[in-house]
């Protein structure tokens, strides 16, 4: 596939080097040069310098035969226009993002629709559903949902008290029968493992699973990682992140209070959101939060501009007293930092627009796709094609690509948390867990 | 996991009368030996192990069930067996049956032990070899000796 990408900000790198790395086809436009420089230096890619803007730089890297454009410069006009010119050039599927609430409304979409936009990406909202389905889940680092709500992919970190701590897989694996669970990774501080037989889930680790919703009452009985009920959420910040968090968390009937540093800012809040509180306070005013009541918060979100700012304030809190923290970390070092901090989850708007962009482009046979933040690896749904020499055979024969690995079969109305002996069938679909290198292995596997 | 430190052969039940899931459950828990935890500690392992049994039902299919719950009248890990003549209705995850259960009550602080039991019973329940000793096992030491647990002394 031929893919054209405008903007080498971190969105577009990443999109960029994951695409890249897969063997597509990939052009880079980027308007600094010394960007554009370095870019050409880091990536498997053509690299342009100049604006996506322009029929220079789109001649340049040879648009009309691109399958996909992707405009991700921090300039919203820039990404409609070059997605505009590049529609008329041909280009197959277009997706821009953009920023600006204005645009990004749900009238835009019918407009984007007349400007022949496939995609439009708004960060915020992403983000914004992103902390809100972290939150649904009280305890998860991860969690993502597939076969229409029917397969929930989860990771926990396992404490030294939980029953988890010093099973083995194959211990796990003669639980089938009653707790039918794939446990797809273990995430250590240096590596992450898709687990086998004699693998041990150590105190620590960032366990993930796949099984099906309604098992997932049980098999918290036997694990105990869900303990209580979320009710209560303080956000840090009343930004355009912090408030579109805040307008999800309202349609879900939680009680949502917000601290924000701006009395600008505070007094469109309380206009805008006449049911919630406004808190006029910085983060680190920990006396004023105590009085609003965060001991007794089940979950503090820090979502302001600066991210030392958001771990810094979450471990704070969680210091004084709130049950849970979530914080919004934008610079991909400190993702993986953030955890061994006491950050209970990390929400990256970087990787979830990345998330989103990459589902949108392994749309097709792969149905949907969730990222896992902490290593990056992808959760796909994947239709299985009709011919192929892995139907018919029982897993245990099946020769997965390493670092992969199925965890659950969609048959009809069916859902199969899978073990050894059972089989793929034409017309299934399957759940597969793959990390980052394993990637084209599995797609090219299941084509 | 050695299974003889928490099954004792009087806690070994055949043939288990047929009955009602709580007529089973029951019957399985009076046989525990709970000591001097007395009535009330034997109406606090009925109460978790229903209220496991309300999250999903722990009839594992292919006629066997597996019964359990974690309490602290419980001093560690518990288990009692019994075996009826017939199949008895138990809402199995199949829809069949069940002539095999098993309960297991751990205290919630010795969760570990209780999962690597669990595990245990479950592959032992899952060899068809070791299914039908136990569905033809006339005593305890029948029962013992089907779950591979050496006779005592």
């Amino acid at each position: 596939m031929k893919v054209v990408i405008v903007g080498a900000g971190q969105v577009g790198f990443h999109i960029a080097e994951r695409l890249s790395r897969e063997g597509h086809d990939v052009s880079l436009i980027e308007r600094d040069p010394e960007k554009a420089t370095l870019m050409a230096s880091q990536l498997n890619a053509l690299v342009v310098q100049g604006t996506g803007a322009s029929a220079e730089s789109l001649d340049q890297v040879r648009i009309a035969n691109t399958d996909l454009f992707i405009a991700v410069t921090d300039q919203d006009e820039v990404n409609l226009i070059s997605c505009m010119l590049a529609k008329g050039e041909g280009v197959k599927r277009v997706i821009s993002r953009i920023r600006n609430v204005e645009y990004a409304g749900r009238d835009w979409r019918d407009n984007a629709k007349k400007l022949g936009i496939d995609l439009l990406i708004n960060p915020q909202r992403v983000v914004a559903e992103e902390i809100c389905e972290v939150i649904s889940y009280p305890a998860a680092a991860d969690v993502a949902e597939f076969a229409n709500g029917r397969v929930v992919f989860l990771g926990y970190k396992v404490p030294p008290d939980n029953p988890l701590a010093g099973i083995t897989l194959r211990e796990l694996g003669d639980l089938r029968g009653m707790y039918r669970l794939v446990v797809a990774a273990l995430s250590r501080p240096n590596e992450t493992i898709v687990p086998r037989g004699d693998d041990k889930i150590m105190p620590g680790d960032i366990v993930y699973f796949l099984c099906r919703k309604e098992d997932l009452a049980a098999i918290n009985y036997l694990f105990g990682f869900e303990k209580r009920q979320t009710r209560t959420v303080m956000v840090l910040g009343g930004g355009r992140i912090g408030e579109a968090v805040t307008r999800e968390l309202l349609a879900r009937r939680l009680r949502v209070k917000v601290v924000e540093r701006s009395a600008e800012r505070c007094r469109y809040l309380a206009e805008h959101l006449p049911e919630v509180p406004v808190i006029h306070a910085e983060g680190t005013e920990i006396e004023v939060l105590k009085q609003e009541g965060l001991a007794e918060t089940d979950v503090f979100v820090a979502v302001t501009d600066g991210d030392e700012q958001n771990i810094l304030c979450s471990l704070l809190a969680r210091n004084h007293g709130a049950k849970r923290v979530i914080a919004l970390v934008s610079r991909p070092e400190y993702v993986s930092l953030a955890p061994g901090l006491g950050v209970d989850a990390c929400i990256s708007p970087r990787l979830a627009t990345a998330a989103a962009i990459l589902r949108f482009v392994r749309r097709g046979e792969v149905l949907s796709m969730a990222m896992v933040e902490e290593c990056e690896a992808e959760v796909m749904e994947i239709n299985l094609p009709a011919r192929s020499s892995i139907l018919g055979e029982p897993l245990r024969s099946v020769d997965m690509p390493r670092g992969s690995i199925i965890g659950a079969i969609v048959r009809g109305d069916e859902v199969i948390i899978p073990g050894g002996n059972d089989v793929l069938e034409a017309g299934d679909r399957a759940v597969v867990f793959t990390l980052p290198e394993a990637v084209t292995r599995v797609e090219k596997f299941f084509s | 996991m050695d299974l003889s430190q928490i099954l004792q052969p009087q806690s070994i039940l055949v043939p288990l009368r047929e009955g009602s899931k709580e007529e089973i459950i029951r019957q399985l828990v009076d046989a525990l030996p709970l000591g001097d935890g007395g009535p009330t500690a034997r109406e606090e392992v009925l109460k978790a192990v229903f209220e496991r049994e309300k999250v999903m039902s722990t009839g594992i299919g292919r006629g066997v069930a597996l019964p359990h719950g974690k309490c602290e009248a419980v001093p560690g890990l518990l288990a009692a067996v019994g075996i009826t003549k017939n199949p008895v209705p138990y809402e199995a995850i199949d829809g069949k049956p069940c002539r095999i259960f098993v309960l297991l009550v751990a205290n919630p602080r010795t969760t570990h032990p209780h999962i690597q039991a669990l595990a245990t019973l479950s592959k032992i329940l899952n060899d068809p070899a070791r299914k039908s000793a136990l569905e033809t096992a006339r005593n305890p030491a029948d029962v013992l000796a089907a779950l591979g647990i050496p006779a005592a002394g």
